[in-house]
């Protein structure tokens, strides 16, 4: 059992031990991200199965974790991509996400509505637990804003993917992206705002 | 002199910084993009002047800032193991997967 630990970081472990050793790490990673059990056993699945395929390519310069890691990302990633694609763009259009956050007309038009002026948040970085809750109410948002919104927000902020990438990815213009991405983060902050910023203070 | 002006306040002095700041409507869409690609040196000028002045606009910055800084820890909290697994795989599920697997090697 603890001769596992052991040994040789160059070669790549047997295919029968990786499900128990990575099984629910991965699956846990996939649902941070999409949210969705069938889903996300669909992508550690394929993961599972592409990183067998390519396992005499493992190099052992990353540990064996990472090199999955590297594996199902791309895998969310080509979700992300193909869902996007059967999900109406148009859709977007008609949320109105900053309509009410900001007064419309008059000499104070632009300015924020007084009941969605920012709050101070004041998350203490180093505190841990606050963190976790925090992600905790993070994940509640995600799963409210319309789907397709929350896929590019994801792709953006959880996998970093560059804009131009995006874009591309997705065949949308940067200023449809920079749109969408603002309605976004209006929305997770609103969100976030009202559930948690309400329930610590 | 005030270090801010209160959006409800409406005085002379106002509506004429309003003439050449960005609302707080543009002067947000513009911190968001300004997460994700470089601003024009115009449209920094106009963030950066607002900003001097907005409580609010300084208060939306800094929680999309938090925002990105606590997904971006989190992410990594989870990908280096210092979390524990949130959700766990059913045994149903990774007997398939093992048999699945000894079938494809």
């Amino acid at each position: 059992m603890t001769g596992d630990i052991l040994k040789s970081q160059n070669s790549i472990s047997e295919p029968s031990t990786w499900i128990d050793k990575y099984g629910d790490f991965l699956y846990s990673y996939a649902m941070s991200r999409l949210n969705d059990r069938s889903v996300s056993e669909d992508v550690v699945q394929e993961t599972f199965l592409a990183a067998l395929k390519a396992k005499d390519n493992f190099a052992g310069a990353s540990s064996e974790k990472t090199w999955f890691i590297g594996i199902l990302k791309n895998k969310i990633i080509d979700y992300i991509r193909r869902a996007s694609k059967e999900t109406d763009l148009e859709n977007l259009d008609s949320v109105s996400g900053e309509e009410s956050d900001f007064i419309r007309s008059g000499p104070m038009a632009g300015s924020w509505a007084p009941q969605r002026r920012p709050a101070d948040w004041k998350i203490d970085s180093d505190d841990l637990v606050e963190k976790k809750e925090f992600w905790k109410f993070l994940h509640y948002c995600l799963s409210v804003l319309p789907e397709k919104m929350a896929m590019i927000f994801k792709l953006r902020e959880m996998e970093e993917e560059k804009p131009e990438k995006i874009c591309n990815d997705l065949k949308i213009s940067s200023t449809n992206l920079r749109v969408i991405m603002y309605r976004a983060r209006l929305q997770m902050r609103t969100c976030l705002e009202k559930n948690w910023i309400g329930i610590t203070k | 002199m005030n270090d801010r002006v209160e959006p409800d306040s409406s005085n002379k002095l106002m509506s004429m910084m309003n003439k050449i700041m960005p609302t707080c409507k543009e002067v947000s869409h513009l911190t968001s993009s300004s997460m994700d690609e470089k601003l024009t040196f115009r449209q920094k000028l106009g963030v950066r002047f607002h900003l001097m002045f907005c409580k609010w606009c300084r208060l939306f910055r800094s929680q999309v800032i938090q925002m990105r800084a606590v997904i971006k820890s989190q992410s990594l909290a989870i990908q280096t193991g210092l979390e524990e697994p949130d959700f766990k795989l059913s045994a149903e599920f990774k007997n398939r997967l093992k048999k699945s697997l000894e079938n494809n090697d």
